[in-house]
C-alpha cells in the first residue's frame, strides 16, 4: 500500500479525535494489575492478572464503582523487584492508577509498598513478608495482604511436623523475606512446642547447584527438611538430594511444590513430598462465581488450580465494593471502608452486584471471598486456612486442613 | 570435617570441569577480538536448550545432543556477533561489551517467549550416587565430567592441528604479524565466535543436564564464568580452564567455611583479588 497524503490526513484526523472518544465514555477509576507473569511466579501470574481482569468485567457490567467504570492498565512483575518498581512507576506516573493489584512474593511487595505509600494508593499483595504488615513498610496502613503471612506459614509447617511425628527437622531457605520468614516462623513454633531445631542454611538463589548446601544439611541426618523455597531452586535442591539416596521427608510450600515440581522431576522424586498451600474458601458462593469465571478465562481449569487467583480476584471486589461503600474515589475513604465490607458483622454477599444492591439498600455488607473469608485485622492482614497435600505417584491429596 | 572438604573438593573440580567449557568459549572470544563477550550467559542457554530440543524431541542420547548444542549456539553467537557486536566495533571494547550484554538480554527473552519459564528436565533417568566409602559422586556428573573433558579435547586438538586454528591463535598472539601472512581476519573472527559461542553452548547444556534447563541457566554462570576467565588471565586457553576449576573448588569450599549466602561472594573476591595482585591473571600475559 502506497502511503497518500489522503492517508496521512485520514489517521492525524483519527488520532486527534482520540482523546474525545475516551473521553466521551466518562471517567474511570484506574487500577493497576502488577503480577508475575514471568519469572519464579509464572505458573499463577497469568491467572492472577485475568481474574483481576475477569472480576473488573463483572464490576463494569453491574454498572461501576460508584458510578465509575473501572479501567484497567496490567504489567508483568516477572517476579523481580527491579522490574516490579519500573512497573510500579510506569503505572503510577504514566497510567495514573488509584490501586496496585496482585503483587506476588514478598521481594516484590516490599519493593513495590513505598512507591505505593508515597503516592498515597492502595496495595494489595498476596505476599508473606511479616515485615509487610506493619510500620515502616506499611507506615500508612494502605497495603492488604490476602495471603498468609510466612510467619503463620511456618506456624502450619510445624503444626504438621509435629503431627507428621517427625524429631529432628532441619531448614532450608532462599536468601529473602519470603523464605526466611517461612523458616524462622517454623523454628519459633517448634522451639516453642518444646523442641530443637536442627541445622539451618539460608542459600543464595541463581546457583547452578546447591550441592555443597544440600550435603552440609544432610552431614547433620535430619528426618525432615523445612523448606522456605521457591520453585526454581526447590526443583534443583530435591532433584541433587535424590541423587544422594538419603531417605528423609520433606515440608514445602505449595508455591515450590506443585503440579511443575511433579512435572520437571516426575513421581519418583516428588514421592512422599508434604506441600503447604492456604486452602480457598472451596465451599463458599463466591468461590463458586470464581470458578466459573476461571474455567471461562483458563481453558476449563477449576479454580483449586490457583488460589492466588481467587486472592486477586477478592482484591477487585473488595476495592468496588469498598468504593461503592464510601461513595468516594479517595484513598482514605476507600481505605477505611475496605473493613466496612469485607469484616462482619453485615450481610453475606459473595459478588460484587449483590454487594451493590445491598448497599444501595442501606444494609452493612460482609464480603465473604473466594480466596478466604477475607476478615482483616488491625495490620490488612486475613487468615486463611492450610492445606497439607501429600504428593503420591505425581498426585496432590489432601489429607487434612490445619487452622492457626 | 576432611571428609566434607575432599567431599567438597571432588565435586568442586567436576563443577568446574564443566564451567571451563563456556570459559574457553569466552577467553578465546577475547583473545582475538579483545572484547568480553557477556552474551556468553544466553548463548549457553541456547545451547542448553537446542540440545534439550534434540535429546526430548528427537530422542538423541547426550553425546550426540552436544553438537545440536554447539551448532545452534555458535549460529546465535554469529547473529549476536554480526547484528549488535560488529556495528559497535570502531566504538571500542566497551560499547562492543555493552553490545552483547544487551543482545544477551534479547536472546534471554526470546527463548522465553518460545518455550516459557517452566523448568525443562532432560529425558534421563535419575541416577542414585554411586558411593565410595564415605564419599560419593553421581552417574550423570562423571557423565558430563567426562563430556566437558571430550570438549576441551576437541578444542585443543583444533587449535593445534588445524590451519584455521593455528589462524585463531595467531591472530590472538600478534594480529598484525597474523595479518601481514596473509591470515583473513574476517574469517578468523567468524570462526572464533563461532566456536567461543559453541563451546558456551555445550557448557549450557552440561549444566542443564545436571539440573535443568530454564531461560536463566546460562546468566547464573555468567559470573561464575568470567570469574574464571580473569582468573586463569583473560584470553589465556590454559589460563581459562586453571580459573574455571580453583572457581569451582572456591565455590564449593566456601560453603563448608561460611554462611552459604556468601557464596556468590567467591566470584567478586576472585575478581577483586587478581586485578589488585596480578592483573594479568594466572596464565596472562597481558594486563587485559
Amino acid at each position: 500500500m502506497t502511503i497518500t497524503r489522503r492517508i496521512v490526513l485520514a489517521g492525524s484526523a483519527g488520532a486527534l479525535a482520540m482523546p474525545n472518544v475516551v473521553r466521551a465514555q466518562g471517567e474511570t477509576f484506574r487500577v493497576g494489575a502488577l503480577n508475575p507473569v514471568t519469572g519464579a511466579g509464572s505458573p499463577y501470574g497469568s491467572g492472577m492478572q485475568r481474574m483481576i481482569g475477569a472480576a473488573v468485567e463483572a464490576i463494569n457490567a453491574a454498572g461501576g464503582a460508584n458510578g465509575r467504570r473501572i479501567e484497567l492498565f496490567s504489567e508483568d512483575s516477572q517476579t523481580s523487584p527491579q522490574a516490579a518498581v519500573l512497573a510500579a512507576k510506569k503505572l503510577i506516573e504514566v497510567n495514573r492508577v488509584r490501586a496496585i493489584l496482585g503483587t506476588w512474593s514478598s521481594g516484590v511487595s516490599l519493593a513495590v509498598m513505598p512507591l505505593t505509600n508515597d503516592a498515597d494508593i492502595l496495595l494489595m499483595h498476596t505476599s508473606g513478608a511479616p515485615a509487610l504488615s506493619t510500620p515502616p513498610v506499611n507506615a500508612k496502613s494502605l497495603g492488604f495482604r490476602f495471603q498468609a503471612t510466612n510467619d503463620r506459614f511456618g506456624r502450619a509447617f510445624a503444626e504438621i511436623a509435629a503431627r507428621e511425628g517427625f524429631r529432628r527437622p532441619a531448614t532450608m531457605a532462599f536468601n529473602n523475606a519470603s523464605g526466611i520468614g517461612n523458616t524462622d516462623g517454623f523454628r519459633r513454633a517448634w522451639a516453642a512446642k518444646g523442641n530443637q531445631n536442627g541445622e539451618h542454611v539460608v542459600y543464595e538463589p541463581n546457583q547452578p547447584s546447591y550441592r555443597a548446601e544440600l550435603l552440609r544439611v544432610l552431614n547433620t541426618r535430619p528426618d525432615v527438611i523445612v523448606m522456605g523455597s521457591f520453585l526454581p531452586d526447590t526443583t534443583i535442591i530435591l532433584r541433587e538430594w535424590f541423587q544422594t539416596g538419603t531417605p528423609m521427608k520433606w515440608i514445602i510450600p505449595g508455591w515450590a511444590a506443585n503440579p511443575q515440581l511433579v512435572q520437571a522431576l516426575g513421581p519418583a522424586v516428588t514421592q512422599g513430598i508434604i506441600a503447604v498451600e492456604s486452602v480457598s474458601n472451596e465451599g463458599a458462593p463466591a468461590f463458586a462465581a470464581f470458578d466459573a469465571a476461571h474455567r471461562r478465562a483458563m481453558g476449563n481449569q477449576p479454580g483449586t488450580a490457583n488460589a492466588y487467583a481467587a486472592m486477586t480476584w477478592d482484591m477487585a471486589n473488595t476495592l468496588a465494593l469498598a468504593i461503592e461503600q464510601a461513595k468516594s474515589f479517595e484513598t482514605a475513604a476507600i481505605n477505611a471502608a475496605i473493613r466496612q465490607v469485607a469484616n462482619p458483622p453485615g450481610e453475606a454477599v459473595a459478588t460484587f452486584a449483590e454487594g451493590k444492591a445491598a448497599i444501595a439498600a442501606g444494609r452493612k455488607v460482609n464480603y465473604e471471598g473466594a480466596s478466604s473469608v477475607l476478615d482483616f485485622d488491625q495490620f490488612g492482614d486475613v487468615t486463611p486456612d492450610f492445606g497439607a497435600y501429600f504428593i503420591e505417584q505425581g498426585q496432590f491429596n489432601r489429607r487434612y486442613v490445619v487452622k492457626i | 570435617m576432611p571428609e566434607a572438604l575432599i567431599q567438597a573438593l571432588i565435586n568442586g573440580v567436576i563443577a568446574g570441569t564443566i564451567l571451563a567449557v563456556p570459559a574457553l568459549g569466552f577467553t578465546a572470544i577475547f583473545a582475538v577480538l579483545n572484547y568480553p563477550n557477556f552474551a556468553i550467559g544466553a548463548l549457553a542457554t541456547v545451547g542448553a536448550y537446542a540440545g534439550w530440543v534434540g535429546n526430548t524431541a528427537f530422542g538423541l542420547p547426550m553425546a550426540a545432543a552436544l553438537p545440536v548444542a554447539f551448532v545452534a549456539a555458535a549460529l546465535a553467537g554469529l547473529a549476536v556477533q554480526w547484528m549488535a557486536v560488529k556495528p559497535l566495533e570502531a566504538a571500542g571494547a566497551l560499547m562492543m561489551a555493552i553490545a552483547s550484554l544487551a543482545a544477551g538480554l534479547v536472546l534471554e527473552n526470546m527463548l522465553r517467549f518460545g518455550f516459557g519459564n517452566e523448568l525443562r528436565g532432560f529425558d534421563l533417568p535419575l541416577l542414585r550416587d554411586w558411593r565410595f566409602g564415605a564419599f560419593r559422586v553421581g552417574p550423570q556428573q562423571v557423565e558430563n565430567f567426562v563430556l566437558a573433558l571430550a570438549c576441551m579435547a576437541l578444542l585443543w586438538a583444533f587449535l593445534r592441528f588445524s590451519r584455521t586454528g593455528r589462524a585463531m591463535r595467531a591472530v590472538a598472539d600478534n594480529r598484525d604479524l597474523a595479518l601481514l601472512r596473509g591470515v583473513d581476519p574476517v574469517r578468523v573472527a567468524a570462526v572464533t565466535v563461532a566456536v567461543g559461542a559453541g563451546l558456551a553452548g555445550m557448557g549450557g547444556m552440561l549444566v542443564g543436564l545436571d539440573t535443568s534447563v530454564d531461560p536463566l541457566v546460562g546468566t547464573r554462570l555468567v559470573l561464575s564464568i568470567f570469574a574464571a576467565a580473569v582468573l586463569g588471565g583473560l584470553g589465556s586457553i590454559p589460563g581459562a580452564v586453571a580459573g574455571a576449576i580453583a572457581i569451582g573448588v572456591a565455590e564449593e569450599v566456601a560453603v563448608l567455611a561460611f554462611n552459604p549466602a556468601y557464596r556468590l561472594v567467591v566470584g567478586f573476591v576472585a575478581i577483586l583479588a587478581v586485578l589488585t595482585l596480578r592483573p594479568a591473571g594466572l596464565f596472562g600475559t597481558r594486563a587485559g
